[in-house]
Protein backbone atom coordinates (compact mmCIF):
# COMPACT_ATOMS: atom_id res chain seq x y z
CA UNK A 1 0.00 0.00 0.00
CA UNK A 2 1.22 3.52 -0.61
CA UNK A 3 -0.37 5.40 2.04
CA UNK A 4 -2.43 8.13 2.33
CA UNK A 5 -2.32 10.80 -0.11
CA UNK A 6 -1.14 13.82 1.16
CA UNK A 7 -0.97 17.31 -1.05
CA UNK A 8 1.08 20.52 -0.25
CA UNK A 9 -1.93 22.83 0.22
CA UNK A 10 -5.77 22.62 0.29
CA UNK A 11 -8.44 25.85 0.35
CA UNK A 12 -10.29 25.05 3.44
CA UNK A 13 -12.51 26.88 6.10
CA UNK A 14 -10.60 28.86 8.72
CA UNK A 15 -10.34 26.49 11.61
CA UNK A 16 -7.78 27.76 13.88
CA UNK A 17 -5.36 26.15 16.57
CA UNK A 18 -6.07 26.83 19.62
CA UNK A 19 -2.92 27.75 22.73
CA UNK A 20 -3.90 23.91 23.72
CA UNK A 21 -2.33 23.24 20.22
CA UNK A 22 0.89 25.31 21.09
CA UNK A 23 1.41 23.24 24.26
CA UNK A 24 0.88 19.99 22.88
CA UNK A 25 3.33 21.08 19.57
CA UNK A 26 6.07 21.80 21.79
CA UNK A 27 6.19 18.26 23.24
CA UNK A 28 5.21 15.69 19.94
CA UNK A 29 5.83 12.85 23.03
CA UNK A 30 3.30 14.26 25.32
CA UNK A 31 0.35 12.05 25.48
CA UNK A 32 -2.40 14.36 26.72
CA UNK A 33 -5.41 13.27 28.79
CA UNK A 34 -7.80 16.37 29.34
CA UNK A 35 -9.17 16.44 32.72
CA UNK A 36 -12.59 17.96 33.20
CA UNK A 37 -13.53 19.66 30.33
CA UNK A 38 -13.62 23.45 30.04
CA UNK A 39 -16.71 25.62 30.00
CA UNK A 40 -17.85 26.31 25.81
CA UNK A 41 -16.53 29.65 25.13
CA UNK A 42 -19.69 31.87 24.16
CA UNK A 43 -20.92 32.06 20.93
CA UNK A 44 -17.77 32.60 18.50
CA UNK A 45 -17.08 31.47 14.87
CA UNK A 46 -13.36 30.64 14.90
CA UNK A 47 -12.07 28.17 16.98
CA UNK A 48 -15.25 27.51 19.55
CA UNK A 49 -18.50 25.88 19.60
CA UNK A 50 -21.42 27.71 19.02
CA UNK A 51 -23.71 26.68 21.82
CA UNK A 52 -27.28 25.90 22.19
CA UNK A 53 -29.45 28.67 24.03
CA UNK A 54 -31.07 27.49 27.10
CA UNK A 55 -34.60 28.42 25.10
CA UNK A 56 -33.62 27.28 21.76
CA UNK A 57 -32.80 23.79 23.66
CA UNK A 58 -36.48 23.91 25.58
CA UNK A 59 -38.16 24.59 22.17
CA UNK A 60 -36.03 21.65 20.51
CA UNK A 61 -37.27 19.21 23.57
CA UNK A 62 -40.62 20.32 23.46
CA UNK A 63 -40.74 19.35 19.88
CA UNK A 64 -39.43 16.07 19.69
CA UNK A 65 -38.74 14.57 23.40
CA UNK A 66 -39.99 11.26 22.72
CA UNK A 67 -37.39 11.14 19.53
CA UNK A 68 -34.11 12.67 21.29
CA UNK A 69 -31.62 10.52 23.26
CA UNK A 70 -32.31 11.09 27.03
CA UNK A 71 -30.62 14.35 27.89
CA UNK A 72 -28.95 13.92 31.92
CA UNK A 73 -27.75 16.53 34.48
CA UNK A 74 -24.37 18.17 32.89
CA UNK A 75 -23.41 18.14 36.75
CA UNK A 76 -23.17 14.89 37.67
CA UNK A 77 -21.69 13.66 33.77
CA UNK A 78 -18.74 12.14 32.92
CA UNK A 79 -18.81 11.57 29.40
CA UNK A 80 -15.51 10.00 28.16
CA UNK A 81 -13.92 9.67 24.38
CA UNK A 82 -11.21 8.43 23.14
CA UNK A 83 -8.98 9.66 20.23
CA UNK A 84 -6.51 6.54 18.29
CA UNK A 85 -4.10 7.77 16.16
CA UNK A 86 -1.41 6.38 14.38
CA UNK A 87 1.43 8.86 12.81
CA UNK A 88 4.47 6.98 12.13
CA UNK A 89 4.65 3.23 11.31
CA UNK A 90 6.97 0.63 10.47
CA UNK A 91 6.68 0.61 6.83
CA UNK A 92 4.01 3.32 5.75
CA UNK A 93 4.51 6.71 5.38
CA UNK A 94 4.15 9.24 7.92
CA UNK A 95 1.27 10.88 8.11
CA UNK A 96 2.30 14.37 8.06
CA UNK A 97 -0.38 16.38 9.38
CA UNK A 98 -1.93 13.74 11.77
CA UNK A 99 -1.07 16.36 15.03
CA UNK A 100 -3.30 18.64 14.00
CA UNK A 101 -6.19 16.74 13.50
CA UNK A 102 -5.38 15.09 17.13
CA UNK A 103 -5.63 18.73 18.55
CA UNK A 104 -8.75 19.41 16.30
CA UNK A 105 -10.85 16.57 17.62
CA UNK A 106 -9.68 16.93 20.90
CA UNK A 107 -10.45 20.40 21.42
CA UNK A 108 -13.78 19.96 19.65
CA UNK A 109 -14.66 16.84 22.27
CA UNK A 110 -13.86 19.28 25.25
CA UNK A 111 -15.63 21.79 24.48
CA UNK A 112 -18.49 19.38 23.95
CA UNK A 113 -18.17 18.39 27.18
CA UNK A 114 -16.17 15.00 27.28
CA UNK A 115 -12.84 14.36 28.58
CA UNK A 116 -10.53 13.19 26.31
CA UNK A 117 -7.99 10.36 25.85
CA UNK A 118 -5.07 10.45 23.25
CA UNK A 119 -3.55 6.67 22.13
CA UNK A 120 -0.87 6.90 19.33
CA UNK A 121 0.93 4.55 17.04
CA UNK A 122 -0.76 1.63 17.77
CA UNK A 123 -1.30 -1.74 16.27
CA UNK A 124 -4.42 -3.44 15.75
CA UNK A 125 -3.78 -5.53 19.02
CA UNK A 126 -2.84 -2.76 20.60
CA UNK A 127 -5.99 -0.80 19.60
CA UNK A 128 -8.25 -4.01 20.89
CA UNK A 129 -6.31 -3.56 23.84
CA UNK A 130 -7.66 -0.02 24.56
CA UNK A 131 -10.70 -0.30 23.13
CA UNK A 132 -11.50 -3.17 25.73
CA UNK A 133 -10.26 -1.17 28.73
CA UNK A 134 -12.53 1.53 27.38
CA UNK A 135 -15.42 -0.53 27.69
CA UNK A 136 -14.92 -0.73 31.19
CA UNK A 137 -14.36 2.26 32.43
CA UNK A 138 -17.28 2.76 35.14
CA UNK A 139 -17.75 6.21 34.04
CA UNK A 140 -19.74 5.49 31.24
CA UNK A 141 -22.64 4.19 33.90
CA UNK A 142 -22.61 8.33 34.59
CA UNK A 143 -22.14 9.19 30.75
CA UNK A 144 -24.81 9.80 27.71
CA UNK A 145 -23.34 9.00 25.07
CA UNK A 146 -19.02 8.66 23.92
CA UNK A 147 -17.23 9.25 20.53
CA UNK A 148 -14.55 7.17 19.33
CA UNK A 149 -12.31 8.68 16.68
CA UNK A 150 -9.70 6.59 14.85
CA UNK A 151 -6.78 7.90 12.38
CA UNK A 152 -4.43 6.00 10.62
CA UNK A 153 -3.80 4.80 7.03
CA UNK A 154 -6.20 2.33 5.54
CA UNK A 155 -7.42 0.25 3.24
CA UNK A 156 -10.87 -1.31 2.12
CA UNK A 157 -10.70 -3.97 5.21
CA UNK A 158 -10.18 -1.60 7.96
CA UNK A 159 -7.78 0.24 10.06
CA UNK A 160 -3.88 0.02 9.41
CA UNK A 161 -2.20 -0.70 12.58
CA UNK A 162 1.75 0.65 13.05
CA UNK A 163 2.94 -2.48 12.10
CA UNK A 164 1.11 -2.90 8.49
CA UNK A 165 2.65 -4.22 5.30
CA UNK A 166 1.85 -5.99 2.22
CA UNK A 167 2.90 -9.24 4.52
CA UNK A 168 1.84 -8.35 8.12
CA UNK A 169 -2.13 -7.77 8.14
CA UNK A 170 -2.19 -5.48 11.35
CA UNK A 171 -5.46 -4.28 10.67
CA UNK A 172 -8.29 -3.41 12.82
CA UNK A 173 -12.03 -3.98 11.17
CA UNK A 174 -14.99 -1.82 11.74
CA UNK A 175 -16.93 -4.96 12.91
CA UNK A 176 -15.02 -5.84 15.64
CA UNK A 177 -14.96 -2.00 17.30
CA UNK A 178 -18.38 -2.23 16.98
CA UNK A 179 -18.74 -5.62 18.81
CA UNK A 180 -16.42 -4.26 21.83
CA UNK A 181 -18.97 -1.50 22.54
CA UNK A 182 -22.09 -3.45 21.78
CA UNK A 183 -24.45 -3.81 24.67
CA UNK A 184 -23.09 -7.59 25.15
CA UNK A 185 -19.63 -5.97 26.18
CA UNK A 186 -20.34 -2.71 27.39
CA UNK A 187 -23.38 -2.96 29.04
CA UNK A 188 -22.81 0.75 30.65
CA UNK A 189 -22.73 2.72 26.90
CA UNK A 190 -26.48 0.78 26.34
CA UNK A 191 -28.82 2.49 24.93
CA UNK A 192 -26.71 5.73 24.50
CA UNK A 193 -25.04 7.00 21.37
CA UNK A 194 -21.82 5.62 20.46
CA UNK A 195 -20.03 7.53 17.61
CA UNK A 196 -17.13 6.48 15.87
CA UNK A 197 -15.03 8.77 13.96
CA UNK A 198 -12.97 7.43 11.06
CA UNK A 199 -10.04 9.08 8.95
CA UNK A 200 -8.19 6.79 6.92
CA UNK A 201 -8.72 5.75 3.46
CA UNK A 202 -10.54 2.73 2.19
CA UNK A 203 -8.86 1.62 -0.66
CA UNK A 204 -6.66 3.09 -3.33
CA UNK A 205 -8.96 4.65 -5.68
CA UNK A 206 -9.72 7.85 -6.13
CA UNK A 207 -12.96 8.44 -5.72
CA UNK A 208 -13.80 10.28 -8.74
CA UNK A 209 -15.61 9.41 -12.31
CA UNK A 210 -15.54 11.63 -15.73
CA UNK A 211 -19.60 12.17 -16.54
CA UNK A 212 -20.04 14.31 -19.69
CA UNK A 213 -22.19 17.17 -19.53
CA UNK A 214 -25.50 17.57 -20.24
CA UNK A 215 -26.62 20.10 -23.37
CA UNK A 216 -28.81 23.12 -22.69
CA UNK A 217 -30.64 24.05 -25.58
CA UNK A 218 -30.82 28.01 -26.10
CA UNK A 219 -33.99 29.53 -26.97
CA UNK A 220 -32.30 32.38 -29.21
CA UNK A 221 -31.11 29.77 -31.45
CA UNK A 222 -33.08 28.84 -34.46
CA UNK A 223 -31.43 26.39 -36.00
CA UNK A 224 -29.98 23.55 -36.20
CA UNK A 225 -32.00 21.71 -33.76
CA UNK A 226 -29.99 20.82 -30.54
CA UNK A 227 -30.08 17.39 -30.92
CA UNK A 228 -27.88 17.51 -33.87
CA UNK A 229 -25.16 18.47 -31.36
CA UNK A 230 -23.21 16.78 -28.53
CA UNK A 231 -21.51 19.15 -25.99
CA UNK A 232 -17.55 17.32 -25.79
CA UNK A 233 -17.55 19.10 -22.09
CA UNK A 234 -17.01 16.99 -18.99
CA UNK A 235 -16.91 17.53 -15.83
CA UNK A 236 -16.05 15.24 -12.77
CA UNK A 237 -18.54 13.69 -10.26
CA UNK A 238 -18.39 11.69 -7.03
CA UNK A 239 -18.53 8.31 -7.76
CA UNK A 240 -20.70 7.02 -5.33
CA UNK A 241 -23.33 9.45 -4.06
CA UNK A 242 -26.70 9.58 -3.03
CA UNK A 243 -27.13 5.96 -1.80
CA UNK A 244 -28.82 4.42 1.31
CA UNK A 245 -28.98 1.14 2.08
CA UNK A 246 -31.81 0.17 4.69
CA UNK A 247 -31.09 -3.35 5.74
CA UNK A 248 -33.61 -5.29 7.88
CA UNK A 249 -31.04 -6.44 10.77
CA UNK A 250 -27.61 -5.52 11.90
CA UNK A 251 -24.62 -7.11 11.06
CA UNK A 252 -24.01 -10.46 12.15
CA UNK A 253 -27.70 -11.18 12.92
CA UNK A 254 -30.59 -12.81 11.16
CA UNK A 255 -33.83 -11.38 10.34
CA UNK A 256 -36.72 -13.93 11.07
CA UNK A 257 -38.87 -14.84 8.41
CA UNK A 258 -42.20 -14.44 10.19
CA UNK A 259 -40.84 -10.89 10.35
CA UNK A 260 -40.70 -10.12 6.68
CA UNK A 261 -44.20 -9.04 5.81
CA UNK A 262 -44.39 -6.50 8.83
CA UNK A 263 -41.57 -4.67 7.55
CA UNK A 264 -42.26 -4.85 3.82
CA UNK A 265 -45.72 -3.61 4.32
CA UNK A 266 -44.64 -1.09 6.96
CA UNK A 267 -41.90 0.63 4.67
CA UNK A 268 -44.60 0.13 1.62
CA UNK A 269 -47.26 2.14 4.31
CA UNK A 270 -44.94 4.75 5.06
CA UNK A 271 -43.51 5.43 1.44
CA UNK A 272 -46.90 5.53 0.17
CA UNK A 273 -48.25 8.21 2.57
CA UNK A 274 -45.83 10.67 1.66
CA UNK A 275 -43.22 10.44 3.71
CA UNK A 276 -39.35 11.08 3.06
CA UNK A 277 -37.50 8.00 2.69
CA UNK A 278 -34.88 9.41 5.47
CA UNK A 279 -38.16 9.82 7.77
CA UNK A 280 -38.74 6.27 7.13
CA UNK A 281 -35.27 4.88 7.82
CA UNK A 282 -35.91 6.66 11.38
CA UNK A 283 -39.64 5.55 12.28
CA UNK B 1 -36.25 -6.33 -2.02
CA UNK B 2 -34.95 -9.16 -1.47
CA UNK B 3 -35.00 -11.09 2.34
CA UNK B 4 -33.17 -13.98 3.45
CA UNK B 5 -33.02 -15.86 6.46
CA UNK B 6 -29.25 -16.09 7.51
CA UNK B 7 -27.91 -18.17 9.65
CA UNK B 8 -25.78 -16.35 12.38
CA UNK B 9 -27.05 -14.92 16.21
CA UNK B 10 -30.32 -14.01 17.11
CA UNK B 11 -29.66 -10.09 17.43
CA UNK B 12 -30.31 -9.78 21.14
CA UNK B 13 -28.79 -10.71 24.48
CA UNK B 14 -30.45 -11.41 27.74
CA UNK B 15 -29.67 -9.29 30.94
CA UNK B 16 -30.01 -10.01 34.31
CA UNK B 17 -32.21 -7.41 35.95
CA UNK B 18 -30.09 -6.34 39.31
CA UNK B 19 -33.00 -5.95 42.27
CA UNK B 20 -31.84 -4.13 45.30
CA UNK B 21 -34.36 -6.59 48.64
CA UNK B 22 -35.47 -5.14 51.28
CA UNK B 23 -35.35 -8.13 53.69
CA UNK B 24 -34.32 -9.63 56.91
CA UNK B 25 -31.81 -11.03 54.42
CA UNK B 26 -28.02 -9.96 53.49
CA UNK B 27 -28.64 -8.32 49.76
CA UNK B 28 -25.53 -10.17 48.51
CA UNK B 29 -27.06 -13.73 49.23
CA UNK B 30 -30.01 -13.29 46.76
CA UNK B 31 -30.50 -13.44 43.07
CA UNK B 32 -32.45 -12.12 41.18
CA UNK B 33 -34.16 -14.31 38.59
CA UNK B 34 -35.96 -11.77 36.28
CA UNK B 35 -33.99 -11.61 32.66
CA UNK B 36 -34.97 -9.15 29.80
CA UNK B 37 -34.06 -8.97 26.23
CA UNK B 38 -32.22 -6.17 24.75
CA UNK B 39 -30.46 -5.84 21.01
CA UNK B 40 -27.30 -6.91 20.94
CA UNK B 41 -26.09 -3.68 18.71
CA UNK B 42 -28.17 -0.53 18.76
CA UNK B 43 -27.32 3.12 18.99
CA UNK B 44 -24.65 2.91 17.02
CA UNK B 45 -23.05 5.20 13.97
CA UNK B 46 -19.75 5.38 12.31
CA UNK B 47 -18.54 8.11 10.31
CA UNK B 48 -16.17 7.97 7.51
CA UNK B 49 -13.99 9.88 5.50
CA UNK B 50 -14.76 8.30 2.36
CA UNK B 51 -16.28 5.60 0.36
CA UNK B 52 -15.41 2.15 0.35
CA UNK B 53 -12.44 1.25 -2.04
CA UNK B 54 -11.43 4.94 -2.64
CA UNK B 55 -9.02 7.41 -1.06
CA UNK B 56 -9.02 9.97 1.70
CA UNK B 57 -6.85 13.22 1.31
CA UNK B 58 -5.04 14.89 4.31
CA UNK B 59 -2.93 18.50 4.29
CA UNK B 60 0.48 18.27 5.35
CA UNK B 61 0.05 21.43 7.68
CA UNK B 62 -3.87 22.28 8.38
CA UNK B 63 -4.81 17.93 8.65
CA UNK B 64 -6.99 15.75 7.28
CA UNK B 65 -9.97 17.49 5.30
CA UNK B 66 -12.40 15.68 6.60
CA UNK B 67 -11.62 16.18 9.97
CA UNK B 68 -11.29 19.97 9.56
CA UNK B 69 -14.74 19.59 7.54
CA UNK B 70 -16.16 18.12 10.31
CA UNK B 71 -14.41 20.12 13.39
CA UNK B 72 -15.86 23.53 11.41
CA UNK B 73 -19.82 22.13 10.88
CA UNK B 74 -19.70 20.94 14.33
CA UNK B 75 -18.91 24.19 16.20
CA UNK B 76 -21.25 26.65 13.39
CA UNK B 77 -24.27 23.36 13.31
CA UNK B 78 -24.14 21.20 16.83
CA UNK B 79 -26.56 24.17 18.67
CA UNK B 80 -29.40 23.60 16.41
CA UNK B 81 -29.13 20.39 14.56
CA UNK B 82 -28.82 16.67 15.97
CA UNK B 83 -25.74 14.44 15.06
CA UNK B 84 -26.86 12.94 11.56
CA UNK B 85 -27.71 16.52 10.44
CA UNK B 86 -24.19 17.81 11.00
CA UNK B 87 -22.72 14.78 9.23
CA UNK B 88 -24.75 15.67 6.43
CA UNK B 89 -23.73 18.84 6.26
CA UNK B 90 -20.13 17.44 6.48
CA UNK B 91 -21.06 15.35 3.35
CA UNK B 92 -22.75 18.49 1.07
CA UNK B 93 -19.59 20.51 1.60
CA UNK B 94 -17.85 17.85 -0.39
CA UNK B 95 -20.75 17.13 -2.80
CA UNK B 96 -18.95 18.56 -5.64
CA UNK B 97 -15.76 17.04 -6.08
CA UNK B 98 -12.95 18.92 -5.95
CA UNK B 99 -8.96 18.43 -7.86
CA UNK B 100 -8.98 16.02 -4.99
CA UNK B 101 -12.67 14.20 -4.20
CA UNK B 102 -13.62 12.34 -1.44
CA UNK B 103 -17.19 11.57 0.09
CA UNK B 104 -17.91 10.84 3.69
CA UNK B 105 -19.43 8.07 4.45
CA UNK B 106 -22.29 7.22 7.27
CA UNK B 107 -21.84 3.41 8.29
CA UNK B 108 -23.70 0.92 10.77
CA UNK B 109 -26.52 3.24 11.88
CA UNK B 110 -28.42 1.68 14.74
CA UNK B 111 -29.13 4.65 16.32
CA UNK B 112 -32.91 4.82 16.95
CA UNK B 113 -33.07 8.65 17.74
CA UNK B 114 -31.93 12.01 17.24
CA UNK B 115 -28.44 12.95 19.08
CA UNK B 116 -28.81 16.75 20.01
CA UNK B 117 -25.48 17.74 22.06
CA UNK B 118 -26.89 21.26 23.06
CA UNK B 119 -23.48 22.67 23.43
CA UNK B 120 -23.69 24.79 26.30
CA UNK B 121 -26.28 23.33 28.29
Amino acid sequence: MKGDPCIAHLEISDWKCTPLAVKLLSDPQAVPVWGNPAMPTSSGSEGSVKLCSLDEAKRIWKEKSTEIYPIMDKSSLTCLTLIICNEEFDSLSKRVGAEVDIIGMATLLQNLGYKVDVKRNLTASDMTTELEAFSRRQEHKTSDSTFLVFMSHGIREGICGKKYSGQVPDVLQLNELVKMLNSKNCPNLKDKPKVIIIQACRGENCGMVLVKDSVRASKNISSPTPGDFEDDAIKKAQIEKDFIAFCSSTSDNRFLLDMISWWGLSIQKLTTTHYRLDSCVKR
Amino acid sequence: MSLQQTVGNCGSETLQHSLEVASSQSPENLEEDAVYKTHVEKDFIAFCSSTPHNVSWRDSTMGSVFITQLITCFQKYSWCCHLEEVFRKVQQSFETPRAKAQMPTIERLSMTRYFYLFPGN
